[in-house]
C-alpha cells in the first residue's frame, strides 16, 4: 500500500461527497489490520474527509495485502 | 507433544535395515526408475565397497524381510545389483583429494573384512599397512573359480590408494605391532584365527571386542610441537595419545562373508573416531528398523512380470518401478492437510511452535499461521499414525494459544463463530418437549420427562428446515413425548481456539439439557456426537439414525432411495460401528442400493469442511473437496449436511440419509440451489417459527430491526454476496447508515450512490440506484475488506463528528 497512485481515479469518474457536495481528490488515508498500520492514497472528501475505496482496490491489492498479514 | 520425536518418516526400510551394508534401497531404486544407472551404483558400491564381490556372494537377507515376499515375489536386489554393475559403465572408485595423515594403522588378515577397513582407512588418507599370513588376499574368495574377476574388482576400488601389504608375515601378538608405532590396529584373521585377546576384551563403554595398550614407543615427530597448529592436532588426539587401539571383527568374531566385510568397512568410522577422540567404542552392525509399512500400500503394488531369459534393462527398470520405497508415510497417505502442504509432522510440529512463541512476526517466524487454521481436525493423523502422533491435537492448542495471544487472523473463524451465535440466539433456538405444551416447562410433571430429544445440528436446519420438520415428524410419530434442541454442538468455538467461547458454549447447552429433563439426545450430525462424547460424556446421545433404524423395523419404510449409492461415512463417524451400520441399515430399508468407496476403507476422510478452513484457506478445501468427489462416479449418500453440501456446491451429486428417508411430498420442493448464507439463516428463524405454532400453538415474537426502505437484489448480486459471505441484513444496516447519515458519495456520470460501514469487524460497501418508489432502491454492487479505515473522523487535526448519533449536529456543519 505505499504506491501514490490513487486507485480508482484513473478511471474517468467524478466522485461527489453527497455530505459536503465537493469533488473527491486523492489524498492519503490510513488503515489498519490485525495490529498493522498502513497509509494508501485514496480519494477523499477534501472537506470531511470520507473516503471512496473501489471494488477493484477491495478486491484487489487490499486483499493481497491482508493474505499477507494474516501469515505475519 | 513427545511422541513426535518417534516420527518413523526417517526409519530406514526393511531391506535397507537388514542389509550388512545398508544400502541405501529406496534411493538406489528411484535412480534406477530415472535410468541413472552409473548413480545408482554408486550408491551401491559407496556402500558395500567391492561392488562385484558382494553382488557374487551377498546371501540377500533383504530379500526375506520385503514386504513383497509375503506374496512370494520379493524385489530381486542381487539382480538388480548385478545389472547396474553391467549397465554402469564407469565403475572405478571415487578419488579423494584429501592430505595424508600421520597416524598409523595396522590390518592383521588381508581377507575381505581386512581388505574392507584398509580400503576406508587408505581412502581417508591414513597410512595402512596390511600384514597377512598367507601369500595372497582375499580369503576365502580366493579359492573360487572366478576369483580372478573377483581381485579384478578389489584391485580396481583400490587403484587410487595407497597401502603396504606384508604377505607370509604372521603377526606373534599384540607387543609386536605396538612396537612398530601403530595407532590402531584391526584384526581380521577370519573364523578360528589368531584373536590377540580380543575375543574376551570388553571396554569401559560395554564394547566387546576391542582393547587398548599403551603405547610402546615415542610419540611420533611430527606430533612434537614447534607450533600452535601441531599442538592443536596433538589435542586432536586426545587420550589416544600414547595408546593403541585394538579391534576385532570379521569372521573371527563370527561375522563371516559380507556380513565380515560389512564390519571391516564399519571399522572406516570406528577407528577414525578412535584415532580421533580417543575412545574406545565398537558399536555392532543393527539391523532393527521400527519401519511400519501401511497395509494398504501392499494392496496397491504390482505383481511381479514374467521373468525372461536374461535379467536386462527392461526388467531391471520393471523391478525398481515394483519397489515399494517402503516408508512410513500413513499420515501422508490420509491426513490431506500434510499432503497439501507438503510436510511431515516434525516439521510441523516446528512450525506451530514458531510460530505459537511469543513474539511478533518482526522479530520471528510465523510459518504456520495459515496451516494451524487450515486443519480439518479430524483426528486422522493419529488414527493411522503407529506412533499416534497427534498433529490435529498439537494445531487445536496452537490456535488456542493464538487466540489467547490475540493474534489469531479473526477472519479465519469470525464468520462461523457469528453463525454459531445466530443459531444459539433468540431467532433461531429452541428447547421444548411435547409436555410443555400444557404446563409450560417449569411445571412439567415428573412423569412427563421425555425419554428423548432430536438435536439436528445446527446446518441441517439452515439448509432444509423442512427436512427437520419432516424427521421430527417422524421422530414423534414412534415416540410421542420427544424433545427437540435447536442449537449449535459448540464446534465452531472449539475450532476458532476461543477457548472461553468454547466452554460458555458448552455450559449453554448442558443447561438446555438439563431444561429437557436430561433425556438421551438423538443427535442427526455425527459431529455433533463427537463433541458430545469429547465434552459433555455426561450427556446421552446416540445418533438419531440408529433409533430411527430400530423403531423402523415394525413398520415398512417406504422405497424413497433407490438406485446405486456409495456411502460417505463422514469423518467424524469413524470409528462409530453401530452409528454406521444403522445408516446402511434405513438405506437399504429405502431401497437403496449401497456400495463402499474404494478409497475410504476403514477409515473416512473429511469433506474439507471440518475445522472450517474455508475461509482460511479455500484452496485446500477445493483440493480436499476433489479428492474425495474422485474417489467414486457414483452418486453420494451420507449422513452429514456438510459432506453433502460440500459435494453439492462442487457439482457432485448426494443426498443426505434423512433427505432419503423423508422426500418431500412434493418432489420439485427440493432445494433447486443451495441457499445462501441469508437465506441459511432465514430457514432456521422459518423452522423455530413452525415448529412453535406446529406444535406448541405459539406465534413467534422476533424483535427484528426495521428500515423504512426495501433493496431490491438480483440473483446473480444475491450469489455473489453468498459467495462473499455477506448477510442481507448486513446490506440493510449499512445502507440504512448513509441515508441515515447522508455519509455517501455519488458518481456524477451514472448516478450510483456508493458508501461503506464497518459491522463487527468486516467494513461493507454497497452501490445502489433510486429507482421509482423513493421507498426502493436497487443494489447494484456489494463488496466488503478486512482493513479497518483508520482515523476517518479526525480529518485535519479536527473531529468531524459522530455520523450514527448526531446526524442533525452533523447537516448544520456540513
Amino acid at each position: 500500500m505505499t504506491k501514490h497512485e490513487p486507485d480508482g481515479a484513473k478511471a474517468a469518474q467524478t466522485l461527489i461527497c453527497e455530505l459536503c457536495d465537493v469533488e473527491m481528490e486523492p489524498t492519503p488515508a490510513h488503515f489498519s489490520y490485525l495490529k498493522r498500520t498502513f497509509k494508501h492514497v485514496v480519494l477523499r472528501c477534501p472537506k470531511c474527509g470520507q473516503v471512496y475505496i473501489s471494488e477493484e482496490l477491495a478486491k484487489g491489492r487490499m486483499r493481497e495485502v491482508e493474505n499477507v498479514l494474516e501469515e505475519k | 507433544m513427545d511422541n513426535f520425536n518417534h516420527c518413523l518418516m526417517r526409519e530406514p526400510p526393511f531391506c535397507e535395515a537388514r542389509c550388512p551394508f545398508h544400502v541405501d534401497v529406496p534411493d538406489f531404486a528411484e535412480k534406477i526408475r530415472k535410468g541413472l544407472y552409473r548413480t545408482a551404483f554408486k550408491t551401491y558400491r559407496d556402500a558395500v565397497g567391492f561392488p562385484r564381490v558382494v553382488a557374487e556372494i551377498c546371501p540377500a537377507p533383504c530379500g526375506e524381510v520385503c514386504p513383497l515376499a509375503e506374496r512370494g515375489e520379493p524385489i530381486a536386489l542381487n539382480e538388480m545389483e548385478r545389472e547396474v554393475i553391467a549397465l554402469a559403465g564407469d565403475t572405478r572408485p571415487n578419488n579423494y583429494n584429501i592430505p595424508q595423515r600421520n597416524r598409523k594403522v595396522a590390518v592383521v588378515g588381508a581377507g575381505l573384512s581386512g581388505l574392507g577397513c584398509a580400503l576406508r582407512m587408505a581412502a581417508k588418507k591414513y597410512h595402512v599397512e596390511v600384514f597377512e599370513r598367507t601369500d595372497r588376499i582375499g580369503g576365502g574368495i580366493a579359492a573360487r573359480a572366478d576369483a580372478d574377476r573377483l581381485l579384478a574388482d578389489i584391485e580396481e576400488q583400490f587403484q587410487y590408494e595407497t597401502y603396504t601389504i606384508h604377505f607370509n608375515r604372521d603377526v606373534r601378538d599384540r607387543a609386536a605391532l605396538n612396537a612398530m608405532g601403530f595407532d590402531a590396529v584391526y584384526v581380521a584373521t577370519g573364523k578360528g584365527g589368531k584373536d590377540f585377546g580380543l575375543l574376551e576384551a570388553v571396554s569401559e563403554s560395554g564394547d566387546r571386542y576391542c582393547l587398548t595398550d599403551k603405547a610402546e614407543r615415542r610419540k611420533p615427530a611430527a606430533d612434537d610441537a614447534q607450533n600452535v597448529l601441531s599442538t592443536r592436532a596433538g589435542l586432536g588426539a586426545g587420550s589416544s595419545e600414547g595408546s593403541v587401539g585394538w579391534f576385532a571383527g570379521g569372521g573371527l568374531i563370527g561375522n563371516a562373508g559380507v556380513y565380515g566385510l560389512a564390519d571391516g568397512l564399519l571399522m572406516g568410522n570406528v577407528l577414525d573416531n578412535f584415532l580421533k577422540t580417543g575412545n574406545l567404542l565398537w558399536p555392532k552392525n543393527t539391523f532393527e528398523t521400527k519401519m511400519y509399512l501401511n497395509a494398504s500400500r501392499l494392496k496397491a503394488a504390482a505383481p511381479r512380470g514374467e521373468a525372461g531369459e536374461r535379467f536386462a534393462e527392461i526388467e531391471l527398470k520393471k523391478e525398481a518401478e515394483r519397489c515399494l520405497l517402503c516408508r512410513c508415510d500413513s499420515c501422508r497417505m490420509f491426513c490431506d492437510l500434510t499432503e497439501f502442504f507438503n510436510k511431515w509432522p516434525p516439521r510441523i510440529r516446528d512450525e506451530v511452535f514458531a510460530t505459537t512463541l511469543p513474539g511478533t512476526a518482526e522479530v520471528k517466524a510465523t510459518p504456520a499461521k495459515r496451516l494451524m487454521s487450515t486443519c480439518s481436525q479430524c483426528g486422522i493423523c493419529k488414527e493411522v499414525c503407529p506412533e499416534e502422533i497427534d498433529m490435529g491435537g498439537l494445531i487445536l492448542a496452537g490456535r488456542q494459544s493464538m487466540h489467547r495471544q490475540d493474534k489469531a487472523p479473526w477472519v479465519f473463524h469470525d464468520f462461523w463463530v457469528r453463525d454459531m451465535e445466530f443459531a444459539d440466539g433468540e431467532a433461531a433456538h429452541l428447547c421444548r418437549t411435547p409436555a410443555d405444551r400444557r404446563d409450560g416447562i417449569e411445571n412439567r410433571a415428573k412423569n412427563d420427562t421425555p425419554a428423548f430429544a432430536f438435536f439436528p445440528g445446527c446446518q441441517i436446519g439452515a439448509g432444509d428446515p423442512d427436512l427437520v420438520l419432516r424427521t421430527y415428524d417422524a421422530l414423534l410419530s414412534y415416540e410421542p413425548t420427544t424433545g427437540i434442541l435447536l442449537r449449535c454442538c459448540g464446534a465452531p468455538a472449539e475450532w476458532s481456539g476461543n477457548d472461553e467461547k468454547h466452554r460458555a458454549a458448552i455450559e449453554s447447552i448442558m443447561e438446555d439439557w438439563r431444561r429437557l429433563g436430561k433425556p438421551t439426545l438423538l443427535a442427526a450430525c455425527p459431529t455433533c456426537i463427537k463433541k458430545f462424547r469429547e465434552y459433555m460424556p455426561e450427556v446421552p446421545v446416540l445418533s438419531v439414525y440408529e433409533k430411527i433404524d430400530e423403531w423402523s423395523d415394525s413398520s415398512p419404510q417406504p422405497e424413497t432411495a433407490t438406485g446405486a449409492w456409495a456411502v460417505f461415512d463422514p469423518c467424524s463417524a469413524r470409528h462409530k460401528g453401530p452409528l454406521k451400520n444403522a445408516v446402511r441399515s434405513l438405506a437399504r430399508k429405502a431401497g437403496a442400493e449401497l456400495h463402499p468407496l474404494p478409497e475410504q476403507d476403514e477409515i473416512a476422510r473429511c469433506c474439507g469442511f471440518g475445522g472450517q478452513p474455508a475461509i482460511a484457506n479455500p484452496a485446500y478445501t477445493k483440493f480436499v473437496a476433489d479428492r474425495r468427489i474422485a474417489e467414486s462416479e457414483l452418486p453420494y449418500l451420507t449422513y452429514c449436511v456438510n459432506c453433502r453440501d460440500v459435494f453439492n456446491r462442487a457439482g457432485k451429486e448426494a443426498k443426505h440419509i434423512l433427505e432419503a428417508l423423508y422426500p418431500p411430498r412434493d418432489a420439485s420442493a427440493r432445494y433447486e440451489k443451495l441457499p445462501t448464507v441469508t437465506e441459511r439463516r432465514n430457514n432456521r428463524v422459518y423452522l423455530k417459527r413452525t415448529l412453535l405454532k406446529t406444535y406448541w400453538g405459539e406465534d413467534m415474537q422476533l424483535k427484528e430491526p426495521t428500515y423504512d426502505f426495501e433493496l431490491v437484489i438480483g440473483d446473480d448480486l444475491k450469489a455473489s454476496m453468498d459467495e462473499q459471505r455477506i448477510l442481507e441484513s448486513e446490506i440493510y444496516e449499512v445502507v440504512d447508515f448513509l441515508l441515515r447519515t447522508g455519509r455517501k458519495v455519488r458518481n456524477a456520470e451514472t448516478g450510483v450512490h456508493s458508501g461503506y460501514k464497518q459491522v463487527g469487524h468486516m467494513t461493507y460497501w454497497v452501490e445502489y440506484r433510486e429507482a421509482e418508489r423513493p421507498d426502493r432502491l436497487l443494489l447494484t454492487n456489494v463488496y466488503a475488506h478486512r482493513m479497518t479505515i483508520e482515523m476517518e473522523k479526525l480529518w485535519r487535526g479536527v473531529r468531524t463528528e459522530d455520523y450514527l448519533h448526531n446526524v442533525e449536529d452533523v447537516n448544520d456543519e456540513a
